[in-house]
């Protein structure tokens, strides 16, 4: 590894202007109610096609991580949580904004989600070499059972039912399948479109499901309701900055625990910043000792949830990057970045690009940086954020996603894609189906099927070498119960439908 | 009405798992190999369809995934929306993406409650913003159409 490579690299400012206006971009997208950091990210996705690969990737993390925290901002001054994984705290967020504290309170999820970032940057760039060396001699075997793996993951720990999960994963799945096989290169499902031959295009695809969809859904109101102007009173910048750093550093113990956990919930497929901050609250909440203030205002909460969620967004690269599998939608969208930039992820991608990936890492680091200054500034402008009016940013949207589906293709045919997975996003939506586990059936179909076809072909059809090997053993054994367990828990809701509904609600 | 939802679903996910595995039949093994291209796409579409059964029969009440109401009005919007992005990729290439654009946009500001002024605004603002970064410094090939001559 070469050090003096890699600062050169970080300190060019072309990477660093595309951090600051990316976290910046994200703070606006995660601040506007409804706008989530994925739909950011998908509508960044055709900038990044012409981009090098670390601003590619660099600019992805830092909207997301902005993003996340953004989502606080309308949670505090609207109660509306800006992105899903706000939603964990934003009783006691809100609370605080509106008893006359709206920029400590923020500067507090600011700050935490900011140490957060980091100590995700840091478990990133130590475990990914670690699971790197040790995955280097998996065999299509290993990377069928994983890729298996992450998709029952996303069932397991969605809040969806388990049955809509299964058909949010076959659905992506299915989509996956569109285009030349790769076992005997055959056209399927093209309907005798030379534009489906390589398969469904993953970006419009991605723009269609979280761009399309959330316009569909705005154009069932008629008139938007205008989110409420009326935001809370603002105390001095300087006091509430003081105070803020007083807040975290008394917390510092949450921050520290929540961290690593968001961390963690973060590298399990399907499971991301939104889980890990409800998870990470009710951790929070059971280890209190002041439980019964959660919800009615309290610091503590906040200062978990804040520093999870944040840690989560890059405890999701981990298994990305070694294993190709996401480990939420964001990253499901920057493996097919990645794939793109020709920067396969996969066990030797330390070996094949190693200064690169530190780069990166590097890149992470900067992003949660840069974030504590244009998070700021998104906090001074937090009023006026929440009062910019639906009606003309619906619009421009609309077109940044046609547009941007367009220049990544070239082609018309691009806004067909987009057009037809937004009604099917829409449908989903209306079903009650969940979207994030089709972006991972999308994109891990084609790993999926590749090496589930490999090893067909290598064992002859035969089921029983998929376990032969150790580790192939224990990656099945764990698949084959995740998989029991699921199939369980939807037949329990078959036949004893009552029984199931307590449960689930004892649970919640 | 949470019943009849959970129901249209089920039945939708059931036929589309059907249909795509009548589609899988298509895809004939090579000579001399048990399984080709359809052996995948059969498991996903069998997968799909379990997950229809699943919903159909079960009923699940509980879905994290906030709860719709739509009425006739709020499909004719939809449906409107969808006729212009669809009316939009159909002008594309012979109308040009500027008069397209300024078109969809202006029409797209009405719809979501914005003033006949904001509209024409923002239609030709952003559609010279969406040219400058795309056909400027990304230097995507938009297409002119009907602005060809007056093309630079």
């Amino acid at each position: 590894m070469d050090f003096a490579a890699i600062f050169s690299q970080l300190a060019d400012p072309a990477l660093l202007l595309t951090i600051v206006l990316c976290t910046l971009y994200g703070a606006l997208v995660g601040a506007l109610p409804g706008l989530s950091a994925t739909m950011a990210v998908a509508l960044l996705v055709p900038f990044t096609f012409f981009m090098d690969p670390v601003p590619a990737i660099a600019a992805i993390v830092a909207t997301t991580s902005t993003g996340i925290f953004a989502g606080d901002i309308s949670g505090a001054l609207l109660r509306i949580p800006g992105t899903p994984a706000s939603a964990a705290y934003v009783a006691d967020s809100s609370t605080i904004a509106h008893s006359g504290r709206p920029r400590t309170v923020l500067f507090v999820s600011l700050f935490s989600g900011a140490a957060g970032g980091v100590i995700g940057v840091i478990a990133l760039s130590l475990a990914a070499p670690m699971l790197a060396g040790f995955a280097t001699n998996f065999s299509s075997y290993e990377m069928f059972w994983l890729a298996a793996l992450g998709l029952s993951c996303a069932v397991f720990v969605s809040d969806a039912p388990p049955a809509k999960t299964f058909a949010s994963l076959f659905i992506g799945l299915a989509i996956a399948c569109v285009g030349i096989d790769v076992a005997v290169g055959m056209p399927r499902y093209t309907f005798g479109l030379y534009d489906l031959y390589d398969g469904v295009n993953f970006i419009s695809a991605m723009i269609g499901f979280f761009a399309l969809t959330e316009l569909f859904r705005a154009a069932l109101e008629p008139k938007a309701p205008r989110a409420d102007a009326k935001s809370p009173k603002m105390e001095p910048l300087r006091q509430a900055i003081g105070d803020a750093l007083k807040v975290v550093r008394q917390r510092w113990v949450s921050v520290i625990r929540s961290g690593p956990l968001g961390v963690f919930i973060g590298v399990l497929p399907g499971a991301g910043s939104d889980v890990a901050a409800w998870i990470a609250y009710a951790v929070s909440r059971r280890f209190s000792k002041t439980p019964e203030k959660y919800g009615k205002g309290h610091y503590e909460g906040i200062v978990d949830g804040g520093a999870s969620n944040n840690a989560a967004v890059s405890g999701a690269w981990t298994p990305a990057l070694i294993f190709g599998i996401p480990g939420d939608s964001v990253t499901a969208i920057a493996i097919g970045v990645l794939m793109m930039k020709g920067l396969n992820p996969g066990p030797d991608i330390f070996e094949r690009s190693g200064d690169l990936v530190y780069t990166l890492f590097g890149a992470f680091l900067l992003a949660n940086i840069a974030m504590v200054f244009t998070g700021a500034l998104a906090i001074l402008l937090a009023s006026q954020l929440m009062r910019m009016s639906k009606s003309l940013l619906m619009p421009l949207i609309l077109g940044l996603s046609l547009i941007g589906g367009f220049a990544v293709m070239n082609s018309a045919f691009s806004i067909w894609i987009i057009i037809t997975l937004g009604i099917v996003g829409f449908a989903m939506t209306l079903g009650g189906i969940p979207l994030a586990p089709a972006i991972l059936g999308v994109v891990l179909g084609k790993v999926l099927e590749r090496n589930f076809m490999t090893s067909m072909i290598k064992s002859q059809g035969e089921f029983l070498p998929f376990f032969s090997r150790d580790i192939s053993l224990v990656l099945g054994v764990a698949a084959i119960l995740i998989w029991g367990l699921c199939l369980y828990r939807a037949f329990r809701a078959i036949i004893h439908p009552e029984k199931t509904q307590r449960t689930m609600e004892n649970d919640a | 009405m949470q019943f009849t939802r959970d129901a249209v679903t089920g039945l939708v996910l059931i036929a589309a798992g059907a249909a795509m595995f009548a589609g899988a039949w298509g895809f004939d093994p090579p000579a001399g190999t048990a399984f080709g291209a359809g052996f995948f796409p059969k498991i996903v579409s069998s997968g799909m369809a379990l997950s229809g059964l699943l919903i159909l029969l079960g009923r699940e009440r509980r879905s994290l995934t906030e709860v719709m109401r739509i009425d006739g009005r709020g499909v004719a919007r939809v449906a409107l929306l969808v006729a212009m992005i669809v009316l939009y990729a159909l002008a594309l290439d012979p109308v040009g993406f500027h008069i397209s654009t300024v078109a969809l946009l202006f029409a797209a500001t009405l719809f979501f409650g914005g003033s006949l002024p904001s509209a024409l605004l923002l239609s030709v603002l952003a559609t010279a913003v969406f040219h400058f970064i795309f056909y400027s410094i990304m230097k995507v090939a938009l297409p002119w159409g009907l602005l060809l001559p007056v093309a630079w």
